[in-house]
């Protein structure tokens, strides 16, 4: 244990931890959603607030219970919204005197239909209460997303259609999607989560994977070959007690890895603290119907499941620069041979640990991503294993 | 010249400097296949070849294509109906303000002067690409082939390979003597002080020849799916080669005439030097460091820093154009080189600029780092 701890503290040196320190900063701000000032995926940056609002009202989820107190909300704020439009006189030149029209409008002026007397004026005059008043603004955005709400129990909650009846022209869908779509629809309830704070977290998760590629290559990579170029490789090999050094060094490296890994995944839970996602933790995933996965996970067991699959990338990224350090005969060589490596394993990871349990209409592949993971992980275990292997009875000359 | 030769051969002898440009040559072939290689692809973009040549952009040849049964004829000539206008009513006033209202990019004083005064000069370029038919070439309909978009893609992708073999060739050589534990001979004597120059040089000029050959092989492959016969002379600002980009949509307007194959050899030139920048500045680096995994790693996050810096200052004054003035924004802006794009860059000559300045400051450093290496004590 003693050797290993030293290990450790050998690769964790000043220089290279001080750039990546500085390189981790500006990473994060330039290629990370969740740095930016407010929420991406969102029609306006009142949305996740709203979300919240509703969450806080009426739990993770809106029953069928709650429906009417529901909808009572959206009916006053309505009114407080055909209030605030009813003096505007290019409106009323137009007959739009409350909330549905204005969106009918809208609609009707963006497709080119409609036989409105101005359309450039009403256009703009739309646009403004839409985008630029402070007091119209929030309130139509707010009640989009209600109105959001509604149209997917119009359409698909709180009914009791069958498989078929859904399904009836459909031979892409597997029949475990059918089914698992069916029970959706027929869902007494419906998750109050916004998208946003789960596409943040599906669209940030490749990018740590690159950057917790980069931590372990640049920290594991040096250590490795300076010890052949310093020469130190051939005094270990002469000893049975040097060769068990080897085993230690690769565990070393791994413990880093996932030393690594949980770094990282605590900068970015700090990140999303900061930005209130944990308010959603106990909201089902599947906030409507265009993304539906295979399980109702909540907020917090998906995250969970990004963390997993984090730190097992991150253990492999480390396995990964240990046996390239090993193979390298010089810095350059090993930079060169690290390029293509990482970014194969960081593909490959991106790929897979994506979405996790996304419910794909024609696939079954609900847990052949994580396995995938899982596997590619395994076979740089093994590879280190086997090189560990080779080292017992290598031949010193 | 001998010695020049010798370090070559070092550099040539190494397997993994030949492995590397040719998983790099590899990927790039595998984006190109991916772009427009695909057998659909390369069908609609022969026939839409065919349809350019035969046809132009004016009024008598569109209407006999409109009502065409094919239904690339058809959308060629929707395309030219939809967007053949683009330039009547075009005023980069009013898009350098809608910019900054977007951006939040709101300069004042001379500043302010300085902006106002080049987007004055760009109206007169539309007025002057109007005036000369410019407008109206005949190129693959932007939004549906974006043959531009993918092209610079894959030259912005080169270019990163391109400053990897450069750093790669550089300081494989100029670290050479310390990993081989041989340093203490040939740094003994001022000649062989002297010969880590001539390690710089052949660096540099072998990292020439392996970006030459990424860029020309990748390059090559992009065109031998795309034809371009007769359409290299088409003016970059017509109305056919401008693509969307986010909110924007108005044709590309170079700061100078500007035909697809020259804009294309002016990148070319571009990148050659961004690439010979890098390089200078890697060599410099490590005549202070000495460590070449140390010089790459800084050179990396350095050029991570000189990324982010632009999106750090926040003021809109002319710090803004003096960061914007930097090699990594210069290689984010490439697809949008000599043209106009970004505000605080929106006068002629930026990326050369850009490169004068850092040149001049990478030369700098590097008689500092010769002076510093010269006296330096082994």
């Amino acid at each position: 244990m003693r050797i290993i701890t030293k290990e450790i503290r050998k690769l964790f040196r000043i220089k290279p931890a001080a750039i990546l320190v500085i390189f981790t900063a500006v990473f994060i701000r330039l290629f990370l959603s969740i740095a930016g000032t407010g929420w991406n995926y969102v029609n306006s940056p009142s949305d996740v607030d709203f979300y919240r609002e509703l969450a806080a009202q009426f739990g993770p989820e809106l029953t069928t219970d709650e429906w009417d107190a529901f909808m009572a909300k959206r009916q006053s704020m309505i009114d407080e919204f055909n209030a605030a439009i009813s003096q505007d006189k290019i409106l009323q030149k137009n007959g739009i005197d409350t909330f549905d029209k204005c969106v009918e409008a809208r609609s009707a002026l963006v497709s080119g239909d409609g036989s409105y007397t101005n359309k450039d004026e009403l256009s703009d005059e739309i646009n403004r209460i839409i985008f630029y008043d402070s007091v119209t603004s929030p309130m139509y955005f707010k009640l989009q997303i209600m109105s959001e709400f509604v149209h997917f129990k119009g359409m698909t909650f709180w009914g009791s259609k069958t498989q078929d009846e859904i399904f009836k022209k459909d031979t892409v869908s597997s029949e475990q999607y059918k089914k698992r779509y069916t029970e959706l629809v027929n869902s007494n309830s419906v998750s109050l989560i916004p998208s946003a704070v789960t596409r943040t977290v599906d669209n940030d998760f490749s990018r740590m994977v690159i950057l917790s590629a980069v931590w372990c290559f640049i920290m594991i990579l040096p250590y490795q070959i300076g010890e052949r170029l310093k020469g130190v490789r051939e005094l270990q090999i002469s000893s049975k007690t040097g060769r068990s050094i080897f085993g230690k060094q690769a565990f070393a490296c791994a413990l880093t890895g996932l030393f690594t890994g949980g770094l990282l995944s605590a900068i970015y839970a700090v990140l999303l603290y900061r930005k209130g996602a944990f308010d959603f933790l106990d909201c089902v995933i599947i906030p409507n119907m265009r993304i539906i996965y295979w399980f109702d996970l909540t907020y917090r067991q998906y995250l969970l499941i990004y963390l997993a699959v984090f730190l097992i990338s991150s253990v492999a990224a480390a396995i990964l620069a240990y046996l390239v350090g090993r193979l390298s005969v010089n810095y350059i060589a090993g930079l060169g041979i690290s390029i293509p490596t990482a970014a194969g394993l960081c593909a490959a990871v991106s790929k897979f640990g994506y979405m996790p349990f996304y419910a794909h209409a024609a696939l079954i592949d609900s847990f052949v991503k994580i396995l995938l993971t899982v596997g590619l992980c395994a076979v740089c275990s093994a590879a280190a294993a086997v090189m560990l292997k080779k080292d017992k009875v290598r031949d010193i000359l | 010249m001998r010695a020049f030769r010798f370090e070559l051969k070092k550099l040539l002898n190494d397997p993994l400097m030949w492995v590397l440009p040719a998983l790099f040559v590899g990927f790039d072939f595998f984006i190109v296949f991916h772009e427009v290689g695909m057998s659909d692809f390369r069908r609609d973009v022969k026939e839409m070849h065919g349809i350019i040549l035969e046809n132009d952009t004016t009024c008598e040849k569109i209407s006999v294509l409109t009502g065409s049964a094919n239904v690339l004829e058809a959308y060629y000539a929707g395309y030219v109906n939809g967007y053949s206008q683009s330039y009547d009513s075009l005023d980069m006033q009013d898009i350098k303000q809608m910019k900054e209202d977007t951006g939040s990019f709101h300069p004042s004083g001379s500043y302010k002067e300085f902006i106002d005064s080049n987007y004055d000069k760009l109206q007169m370029r539309v007025e002057e690409i109007k005036v000369s038919g410019d407008s109206a070439a005949a190129f693959y309909p932007g939004d549906g082939f974006a043959i531009h978009g993918k092209l610079y893609s894959l030259l912005k992708l080169c270019i990163i390979e391109m400053l990897i073999m450069m750093c790669f060739s550089v300081l494989y050589l100029m670290d050479f003597e310390r990993i081989n534990h041989t340093e203490d001979f040939v740094f003994s004597c001022e000649c062989g002080r002297e010969n880590m120059l001539t390690k710089l040089l052949a660096g540099l000029f072998l990292g020439h020849g392996y970006s030459a050959m990424i860029l020309l092989s990748s390059l090559l492959f992009f065109f031998s799916f795309v034809p371009m016969k007769g359409l290299w002379n088409t003016p970059v600002s017509s109305f056919m080669v401008m693509e969307h980009s986010g909110l924007w949509e108005y044709p590309f307007i170079t700061f100078v005439p500007l035909n697809f194959g020259q804009l294309l050899m002016l990148s070319i030139v571009t990148a050659t030097l961004l690439a010979l920048l890098i390089g200078l500045f890697a060599g410099a680096l490590q005549l202070f460091l000495h460590n070449s995994y140390i010089t790459m790693v800084s050179i990396s996050a350095g050029y991570f820093g000189l990324l982010a810096l632009p999106f750090a200052v926040r003021k809109a004054d002319w710090i803004k154009t003096i960061v914007a003035l930097n090699p990594a924004e210069l290689w984010a802006q490439c697809g949008r080189w000599f043209i106009e794009n970004y505000l605080a860059l929106s006068f002629a000559w930026s990326e050369w600029w850009t490169l004068g300045i850092w040149t001049v400051v990478g030369a700098v450093f590097l008689l500092v780092g010769w002076r510093y290496f010269r006296r330096k004590d082994f």
